[in-house]
């Protein structure tokens, strides 16, 4: 070691001395180092056939050890993985974190590791990990963006623990949010927030998940269609016609829009149709989507009352009737 | 027995506003009614719901279903239903939103409808009145906040009167008892009444689609038995 320290003391004031790199690269036990050096011996003088067989030869072997530790670093990845879900996320979390420092290039142990640090900033950094492995992974850059976003605003991460029942979690970072508030509005809005999630928690409300709740909310105004529907055909549903079935389609797609919009969750529509980092939905997309909600329905109920309204003719044939 | 107030403040929103835009509608449809009436008599054939048409699919019926929910034939007829709408559906929006309760609203005046047409199946008298699809706001209401109170008038004999508060289970329990007798009447004698009994219990039996039109935290309270 004392050598290396030497050579690499003596490459500091001469950098373009070949043979301080040749005998760094004899000496270092790191191939990548022993690489890097004869390939600066080779840029310095290209004519060393030796120089180039040797450095041919270190390639390989630099090719086998990163096939061996890359075989080892999944075997490890899918042994954490087993502990996260057994519920040892601690045990799981040392194991990668042991994985990464050995293997930087594990794409996976990086985006499991995001999912099981504490720290926002540990997130971020494995995040940015996977991203340099692989800049195409969507997932993970739609997990970074979130995450950034939310960094920004932290009262939209709140609103969005709020409504996934992270009650404790939403509550902290009101707390924290109330007292960087920079006015008395801002305060007011915070403090409102807390009042509303500590009664909702003393009163014992359950958690009902967003999806569940965009299952209950979607079909309201479907059933009224519906209704109007039966009213329109003589209350005989084989009567309906596929145009009619179509309508309701409209309203049935338009209804669970306008559920979407009502319930903050992390749903697909916000990251995929709108582009958002936080994919919770800012009140610009969901005003935009309640107004498509609502066009939906409005066309359906719209062509129902033309058809209906067709019929008006009919009671020019009414003066018989008691 | 006349229900006057509800005496639980609102939790979600301070305005019952699409409860008073209904009412106000209602109001000025009755206003202009008489602009509206013509020699032949038909205003009512065409803008009530009449059974035989609907099943006959004469006339536009899907219109007239709708219209008809804010038809009234004169000021008591208004008066009463509104009164109750008023008392029963600001807290029943509140647990809503403005928009949600709007369809569940009309939602339940369809109902009735429905019901009153496979009830008065033959029938050619239309009907008019938002009676049912407020019978469906007082069952949202028993369902949603049946220990809440309601400052009621009660003629206890003669000109003595009283105003306790008394449950909502109580209030519409009795009303619906009023419709049961008629209704049964109705039902197995084929007798037309001027009141339509059935549209009020079809109203009423829609009201349990209330818990499609609920906003998420009425809906989690409701179901963790916490104050809706």
């Amino acid at each position: 070691m004392q050598a290396r320290a030497l050579f690499l003391r003596i490459l500091e004031e001469q950098p373009e001395n070949p043979a301080a790199w040749y005998w760094l690269a004899r000496v270092s036990d790191d191939v990548d180092e022993q690489i890097v050096a004869l390939e600066r011996v080779l840029a310095l003088k290209p004519h060393l056939s030796q120089v180039r067989a040797r450095l041919k030869r270190l390639r390989t072997r630099q090719q086998a050890i990163q096939r061996e530790k890359a075989a080892w670093a999944r075997k490890q990845t899918s042994k954490a993985e087993k502990l996260r879900k057994r519920g040892e996320g601690e045990e799981a979390t040392a194991l990668l974190l042991d994985v990464v420092e050995k293997y930087e290039k594990h794409e996976k142990a990086w985006l499991l590791l995001s999912e099981l640090v504490d720290e926002e900033e540990d997130r971020v950094i494995a995040l940015q990990n996977v991203l340099a492995l692989n800049p195409k992974n969507k997932a993970a850059r739609a997990r970074l963006d979130a995450l950034l976003h939310f960094r920004e605003n932290p009262l939209d991460l709140a609103a969005l623990y709020e409504e996934e029942g992270r009650f404790d979690e939403a509550l902290a970072i009101y707390h924290q949010a109330a007292r960087h508030a920079e006015s008395r509005q801002e305060w007011d809005t915070i403090y409102k927030g807390i009042n509303r999630l500590e009664r909702r928690r003393e009163s014992g409300v359950r958690h009902v998940r967003p999806n569940v709740s965009i299952i209950r909310l979607t079909p309201g105004p479907f059933l009224l269609y519906f209704l109007l529907l039966m009213v329109h055909n003589g209350l005989d549903p084989l009567q309906f016609t596929p145009s009619l079935w179509l309508e309701g389609l409209s309203v049935l797609v338009g209804g669970f829009l306008l559920a979407v919009a009502s319930v903050r969750s992390h749903h697909p529509i916000w990251t995929r149709v709108f582009g958002e980092p936080g994919g919770s939905g800012s009140r610009l997309a969901r005003f935009a989507l309640s107004m498509t909600g609502w066009t939906l329905i409005g066309i359906a109920f719209v062509l129902l009352f033309g058809a209906s309204l067709e019929r008006l003719g009919d009671y020019s044939s009414l003066s018989g009737l008691p | 027995m006349f229900p006057i107030k509800d005496t639980e403040p609102n939790r979600y929103s301070p305005f019952p506003m699409m409860t008073l835009f209904l009412i106000v509608i209602n109001t000025v449809v009755l206003l202009l009614e008489p602009a509206w009436w013509r020699e032949d008599h038909l205003f009512f054939r065409e803008f009530g719901s009449t059974p035989s048409f609907i099943l006959e699919r004469f006339g536009p019926t899907v219109v007239a279903s709708l219209t008809a929910l804010f038809l009234h034939s004169g000021f008591f007829h208004l008066f009463g239903n509104m009164f109750a709408l008023w008392v029963f559906g600001r807290r029943v929006e509140d647990a809503c939103g403005p928009m949600r309760f709007l369809i569940f609203y009309l939602l339940c005046g369809v109902s009735a409808d429905v019901m009153s047409t496979i009830v008065r199946s033959g029938s050619t008298i239309p009907s008019i009145g938002a009676s049912g699809a407020v019978f469906g706001v007082m069952g949202a209401y028993l369902i949603l906040y049946p220990a809440g109170r309601i400052r009621t008038l009660v003629l206890v004999w003669g000109p003595v009167i009283a105003w306790p508060r008394i449950r909502a289970i109580w209030i519409v329990l009795y009303f619906l008892g009023m419709q049961i007798i008629p209704a049964i009447d109705i039902l197995f004698h084929g007798t037309e009444y001027y009141i339509g009994y059935w549209a009020h219990m079809g109203g009423f039996f829609a009201s349990v689609t209330i818990f499609l039109f609920l906003r998420p935290e009425a809906f989690a309270r409701y179901i963790s038995d916490a104050d809706v």
